[in-house]
This record gives structure tokens, C-alpha cells and sequence, in this order.
């Protein structure tokens, strides 16, 4: 989404307001500022998704070759656009000291495959996607004078609080499950990664030649205090 | 090939093949087996194209080897490593009409071995009660056989697909004899929680019967290996373990030396000897356009319960103005598919339990058979065919909406957290129930449209009466019972009955359309599939189910498949169909 000069004139207005300056602003924008009644009294950059142009690209049809499988589509994504998605995944899913960073792992280079896709769930999160990455700079430059990536740390975790609150401001739903969507798929792509699966442990893709061995006796132990907790006795198997 | 004009006693010599077999999948390839180990002669037709899982299965590939992680899309609605080629809920090329007012949705695939290269593997044998329906509660209609007259013949078909499981002991689920099933696959912890809760209810949960291997079967042509715990059955499974057709039924009557398979050949229409007698098959080559017609002693349809009506119907002559072999009425008509309803669950006791490899053999090691039968004889529930639960959840990686649907909202390191202790909390229970044929739901020929062959498409109408209905909301309302048990939390919204249940088709078990039956008045096919109308004229697939019961269908396929071609065999052999 481009800015156009009246939207930034109207944000630079809403900044002012924010200020206390509203006896500069027209009576329209006074009134909009005026009408959402929050906690938070702070302006709201304008959600207002515009249908981007949809994906005319080949998918990988229906006898695909399974063993050396590839993205047909082109990307779509800009490297500005990337660069706050990697960013965003190191605020969603940081490094820790069981797995490294969404961002670290290029988490972008996943999102862009999906909001590059020509199937209708994939051609949908991109008209939340794309968008939600353009508003948070928007609603960054706002409350910083800065896109998202380069306004203060502070000023960044604030904004993500507010998009992920239980009881999201009326006034930022939009933008709130936009981003839920982008975050989702920040989630998805890491823990199907090797790095995220290594993370839960997971290792069902190994081949275990021989009877299956079922529950560790760890398992079965936790199992056993969950089923003493709700009066329930664990059945033999027939 | 031979000349349309041959006379009927010369047949023996002046055909090729002693049967054509439209359709590579449960029925088609069953056919083949027992056809060819009897010394006879078969040519297989499949609409589809040669697919070797050996050669094209990504065994044990993760989600991020594939485009989307896997994720289902129109090309590929089950995911980018299923074992659907050029089908799904939509074939290119080849579309279904539904009249204005019914939903419904079919899947099909275009490759050797059909539907059989991805199914769930969950083979329960119909009971006493499910061949005689009718006699139990007046509705629908029995089967001109009893559970005793196949129960040999799936004693054989367990052995020769290979079958795991356990001891049953319940009411019309009938156990197999010692010997032949496979070591049932240990249950998993949400499993057994499952089953605890359950069993303080009343409600029975057993080990459940997969055509999964979990020892090894030599065999020259066809060796197969046990399961080794790893890769979803409905991918495809290279080593053989999960039955499919084109790693068992279809190499070992291939190594016959008496079965010939022609791939991407879309049959069309039955061609006719004489008013009673099949000469063979037109078929289009798909990739060309061109008709052939093949000619056989006989002609076995196992093209699909619905693909194998549409033959028929598409096959109208003079002396079967109405479609082939329906002087009844019948053809199209009794079609079924199963129930289907889900219940999501999370249960916090499950939160941060110990990991441990929960993949086994991939489906469900247990399930909750149909309980009732007792309290359904006695009139005190309000609908009259039973149901089952499949039970589904594991560990495994948090899937989009995952968080969101147990109201989790947060980033950063808390999610992290968050994601670790819930990944083997989620759960849900399956509902899969009999449905009854009833009047409003059948297909027929659309009258416009037609497929990229020039073959005339179906047009389905679909009604799901009240007893479908009640079964569904009974069956929620039960899972919602054993989830409090478990103490935990539904994630499924309350929805009636109308709202839970999918539309017609979504769960893959249709039946019906070409029933068998006692009287040619009432069926289209007598109790060994042949028609009545058309002696050398077999149909081996789900076309001739009477009714379809709530246990998974491929089973009986087989079972019939493989009774009613060695009936062809004999009476082949006999000189009576010379």
C-alpha cells in the first residue's frame, strides 16, 4: 500500500491530536478523533485493506513430482517487506535457550512462499498480510516518527501488546487479526521447520523398525496422575 | 479382439480375455486376484495412470519439503504428499452436477490402484445386524446374504491384505479367527485417557483393525515389510505395510502372467452381445481422445460405487431403455455415504506430559465400536443404526488456528511456552455413522453436462433424513460427555445436527446405486454381484451394497469382490457363460 499525500496530511493531524493539538485539526478529524471512546487514547493509523493484485502464477497441479518437490510461483514479496517479517518473527518467537529465532531461521522466505501462492486460503492471508505490514509502519511513524523496524524497542513490544490483548481495542480489530494471521503463520512455518520441530522434540518422521514401543513409563506415569486426579482407572488393553 | 458377430458358442476361443475388469482400486484389483489365480485370463481398464508407490512415495519426508508445508490446496486437498494423483474433490476435466438444494462432494483419483493408495486402513467387518437392517427395524432393506456367508470370505481377505488388531468380544463386531491378525500397534497416551474416560460411562474402546502390517509377508512378486512407525498411511506407503492395491493385489496377479493393465483408459460405456450378454467395454484413451472398444468373455465393473452406476446408466440400449441391468429401477438409487461429525477438544491434563515418539503406525490404534445395539433393540433411542468413534490427536507441531481456538493471544517468548506445553493437548473425536438410503437421495444422468470425454456426467441429489440427524446430535452429545471426563475443554461450537454434519460424499465411504438383492424386481444384481439382466455382467465394488453400515467399507469390498469372482470363475470355467 502506497501512502498518499491526504492520508499522511490526516496522520500527521491524528499525531497532533494525540498531542493535545486538536484545536488545529479540521472539524471532521476532530470528530474522528473524538469517536473511539478507548483505554488508550492514542490515534489508530487507518486499516483500510486494498485488494492487491491477484496472483496469476502456475501452482504445482495435481500430479505433482513428490520427491523433488518445488515452489512453481514466483515470490512476491520486497526485501523491505521480508526484512520486517524476519523481524516480527524475532519478536513473536525470540530466541530462547531451546531454539533460536524465527527470524533467524528466515521466516520470511516461508511467508512470502504462502501470501506468493495462487490458491484461494494463500490469496486471502495475502489481503491481510500485506496490508498489516504496511499499517504497522504506518501506526509506527505515528507514535515514533519511524517505520516499525527502526522505531525504539519500547515502542515496538507496546504496539505488538496492543494487537495481541485479550480485549483488543475496538479500533485496532482490524489490524489485530491480521496480524493474528501473520503471526499464525510465523508460528506455522517454525515448527515445521527442522529447527521448531527439534524444538518440541519431535521425531515421528524417524523410522522405528519393530513394535511400535507405545508410551515411555514417563508417559505412563503422567498419564497415571492425570487419571487418579479424575477418578478414572487406566483400561487393559484387550 | 474379436468380431461383434461371434457367435455365442465359439466365445471360448474367439475372446482374448476371459473378463474385462473396469477399475484398478479394492474391488477392481481384488477381481484380478482371485480372476487370474483361477487360470483365467483378465484385461484391466483404469481410468488413471501407472503409479508405483515403491518409485514415487516421499516415505519419510517432513512438511518442509513440501510447497506450503503440506498444506492442502485444490490441487492436492489432503496435502502435497498424499497419494492422490489428478483427483480429489474435483477431477480437471471431469465434473459432477449437484441438483439445486443437496450438497455434495466426491472424491476420486486418476492412478493405478484408485482410492486404495491413500485410505484411512480402517477395516471393521460388518456384523450379523448389518446384513439384515430391514428385519431389525423395518427400514432400508436386508442383504440377500448373511454375515456367515462372508465371513469366510473375510477370514481370507484379512490373511491375504494383512490385518492388525485386537480381540473385540462385542456385540455384532464380529472377531476375527486365531491366527490371522496382526499384533494390534500399543495405544497412546490421549488414547487411553480415551478409553478410561469412556469406561466410565459404559462405553466400550478397543483396539482397532488397520490394514497395516506389523510383521512381515514375504511373497515373490509382491513382498511387503512391517510397519516401521513412521510416514502418514495416506501418503502412500513404499515398504507395503499399509495395504494398497498396487503394492499387493495387482503385482500378484500380474506375476500370473494372466492380467494385462491398460492405464488412462476412461471406460464409457458397456457394449452388448445380445440382450442378455456383455461383449466388453468402450473406453476412451485419455490422452489421445480416441474410442476402443475391448471385448471378454465377461465384464467385471468396479469402477467405483457411483463410477460404476454412471457406466450402467450410460450404457441404455433397447432392451434396457432406462440405463443397463435396471429393469428394477434400482440403478442410482440406495446410495449412501457414512455419517461424519468431529468434536475438538483440548484437555489441560494433558499439558507438558512427557514426549515420546506418538506416530505408530499413523491412524488411530484405538476406537470406540458401536455400543447400543441393546438399548436400539429396545426402542429407547431415537435412531436406529449405529455409530463409531475414531480417536485423533498426538504430539505434533502447532498448525495455524491452533492457539487462537483455545483463546491463547501473545508473542514472544510466553507463546514459546505456550506451544510447548499444549502440543499434545489437542484432541478430537470422530463420529462415523450408518446412514440409510432413502428416496431423495440418488443420481442420475445430467442431462447437459458431459466430462472432457464427451461422457455423460452425474447429476447427485442428497438428503440427510432425521435419522441421520439424531444419530449425530446422540453421538456429540456423548463425545461431549466423554471429553468432560477427560476433563477437558470443547473447542467445537454447539451446533445442531444440521450444522455438524458434512455434506453427502465428504467422508469417502459411498455405496449403493447398483444393490444387490433377493429378486430382480427389487435389486440390479443378485447375491454374487452379477446382474440380473446381463449374465456375464459382475459388478465388484460398492455399487452392490445393500446398505452401509457404520464400519468402514473397504473390508466388505473385498470380501464380495473376491466371493463373487470366484463365482464368475466357476461358472466361466463351467462352460456356462461359454
Amino acid at each position: 500500500m502506497t501512502i498518499s499525500r491526504r492520508e499522511s496530511l490526516k496522520w500527521v493531524f491524528a499525531a497532533m491530536a494525540a498531542a493535545g493539538s486538536s484545536e488545529l485539526l479540521s472539524p471532521q478529524a476532530r470528530a474522528a478523533s473524538a469517536a473511539p471512546a478507548t483505554a488508550d487514547p492514542m490515534v489508530v493509523a487507518p486499516w483500510r485493506p486494498v485488494a492487491t493484485a491477484p496472483i496469476r502464477a502456475p501452482g504445482y497441479g495435481t500430479d505433482p513430482d513428490l520427491l523433488a518437490a518445488k515452489v512453481p510461483w514466483p515470490l512476491t514479496l520486497g526485501a523491505e517487506q521480508r526484512r520486517l517479517i524476519n523481524h516480527l518473527g524475532d519478536l513473536v518467537l525470540p530466541a530462547d535457550d531451546r531454539s533460536p529465532s524465527a527470524g533467524s531461521i528466515d521466516i520470511a522466505a516461508f511467508v512470502d512462499e504462502w501470501v506468493s501462492a495462487p490458491y484461494p486460503v494463500q490469496a486471502a492471508d495475502r489481503q491481510l498480510v500485506l496490508p498489516v505490514l504496511d499499517w504497522l509502519d504506518a501506526q509506527s511513524r505515528l507514535e515514533s516518527g519511524a517505520p516499525f523496524i527502526a522505531s525504539p524497542g519500547a515502542t515496538q513490544t507496546a504496539l505488538l501488546d496492543r494487537l495481541t490483548a485479550a480485549n483488543v481495542e475496538a479500533a485496532l480489530a482490524g489490524p489485530a487479526e491480521a496480524f493474528e494471521k501473520l503471526e499464525m503463520l510465523i508460528v506455522h512455518g517454525f515448527y515445521t521447520s527442522s529447527v521448531g520441530r527439534a524444538d518440541l522434540g519431535l521425531d515421528d518422521e524417524v523410522p522405528m523398525p519393530g513394535e511400535y514401543p507405545g508410551p515411555s513409563p514417563e508417559a505412563l506415569a503422567h498419564l497415571d496422575q492425570l487419571l487418579a486426579s479424575l477418578g478414572l482407572t487406566r483400561p487393559r488393553p484387550t | 479382439m474379436a468380431p461383434s458377430s461371434a457367435r455365442p458358442s465359439a466365445a471360448r476361443n474367439m475372446y482374448e480375455f476371459d473378463a474385462i475388469i473396469v477399475g484398478s482400486g479394492a474391488g477392481g484389483a481384488m477381481a484380478a486376484f482371485a480372476l487370474t489365480r483361477m487360470g483365467l485370463k483378465c484385461l484391466m481398464l483404469e481410468a488413471g495412470r501407472d503409479y508405483d508407490p515403491a518409485a514415487e512415495t516421499n516415505m519419510t519426508a517432513t512438511a518442509d519439503q513440501a510447497p506450503l508445508r503440506g498444506t492442502g490446496t485444490p490441487d492436492k486437498p489432503f496435502g502435497y504428499f498424499d497419494a492422490t494423483i489428478n483427483g480429489g474433490w474435483q477431477v480437471p476435466g471431469e465434473p459432477y452436477t449437484v441438483a439445486e438444494g443437496s450438497e455434495f462432494t466426491w472424491w476420486r483419483s486418476r492412478m493405478l490402484g484408485g482410492r486404495t493408495n491413500h485410505w484411512g486402513r480402517h477395516v471393521p467387518r460388518f456384523g450379523p445386524y448389518d446384513f439384515k437392517g430391514f428385519s431389525r427395524d423395518g427400514l432400508g432393506t436386508d442383504w440377500p446374504i448373511s454375515y456367515d456367508d462372508l465371513a469366510p470370505w473375510y477370514d481370507r481377505t484379512e490373511q491375504l491384505i494383512g490385518v492388525n488388531g485386537g480381540h473385540l468380544g462385542l456385540e455384532n463386531h464380529p472377531d476375527s479367527p486365531p491366527g490371522i491378525l496382526h499384533k494390534p500397534a500399543t495405544p497412546r497416551v490421549p488414547e487411553l485417557l480415551v478409553a478410561a474416560a469412556a469406561k466410565s460411562l459404559g462405553i466400550p474402546t478397543v483396539l482397532v483393525h488397520s490394514a497395516i502390517l506389523t510383521r512381515d509377508v514375504p511373497h515373490p512378486a509382491a513382498p511387503r515389510r512391517a510397519c516401521f512407525n513412521a510416514s502418514p498411511c495416506g501418503n502412500g506407503c513404499s515398504i507395503g505395510a499399509a495395504f494398497q492395491t498396487t503394492t499387493s493385489l495387482l503385482p500378484m496377479a500380474k506375476a500370473t502372467g494372466r492380467l494385462k493393465i491398460i492405464t488412462g483408459a476412461m471406460a464409457a460405456r458397456v457394449v452388448m452381445r445380445s440382450a442378455n450378454r456383455a461383449d466388453g467395454i468402450e473406453y476412451v484413451d485419455t490422452a489421445t481422445g480416441q474410442r476402443h472398444t475391448v471385448r471378454a468373455r465377461s465384464v467385471v465393473l468396479a469402477a467405483s460405487a457411483l463410477e460404476t452406476t454412471r457406466l450402467l446408466l450410460n450404457s441404455p440400449s433397447a432392451e434396457h431403455p432406462a440405463g443397463l441391468a435396471n429393469a428394477s429401477g434400482q440403478l442410482g438409487r440406495n446410495i449412501t455415504d457414512t455419517v461424519g461429525a468431529t468434536l475438538d477438544a483440548y484437555v489441560p491434563g494433558l499439558e507438558n506430559r512427557p514426549y515420546y515418539n506418538e506416530f505408530g503406525t499413523s491412524v488411530p490404534h484405538m476406537y470406540i465400536p458401536f455400543w447400543l445395539y441393546k438399548e436400539q433393540a429396545a426402542g429407547k433411542l431415537d435412531f436406529p443404526r449405529g455409530y463409531h468413534f475414531e480417536l485423533s490427536g498426538r504430539f505434533g507441531p502447532p498448525s495455524p488456528g491452533t492457539l487462537p481456538s483455545i483463546g491463547y493471544r501473545g508473542y514472544g517468548r510466553d507463546l514459546k511456552q505456550a506451544i510447548r506445553r499444549s502440543y499434545g493437548a489437542f484432541f478430537a473425536i470422530v463420529q462415523r455413522g450408518e446412514m440409510i438410503p432413502n428416496a431423495q437421495t440418488f443420481a442420475e444422468i445430467d442431462p447437459v453436462v458431459k466430462d472432457r470425454f464427451g461422457i455423460p456426467v452425474l447429476r447427485f441429489h442428497w438428503h440427510w433424513s432425521r435419522h441421520e440427524l439424531n444419530q449425530v446430535a446422540h453421538g456429540m452429545e456423548t463425545a461431549r460427555a466423554i471429553v468432560q471426563k477427560m476433563g477437558g475443554r470443547v473447542l467445537t461450537p454447539d451446533r445442531p445436527p444440521e450444522k455438524a454434519i458434512g455434506p453427502g460424499g465428504l467422508i469417502i465411504h459411498e455405496a449403493g446405486g447398483a444393490r444387490m438383492g433377493s429378486a430382480p424386481t427389487q435389486s440390479v444384481t443378485n447375491a454374487y454381484g452379477q446382474t440380473w439382466e446381463v449374465d456375464n455382467l459382475v459388478l465388484a465394488d460398492g455399487a452392490v451394497f445393500t446398505s452401509n453400515a457404520h464400519k468402514n467399507l473397504t473390508l466388505t469390498i473385498m470380501a464380495l469382490a473376491w466371493r463373487s469372482s470366484e463365482h464368475l470363475a466357476k461358472r466361466l470355467k463351467s462352460g456356462e457363460l461359454a
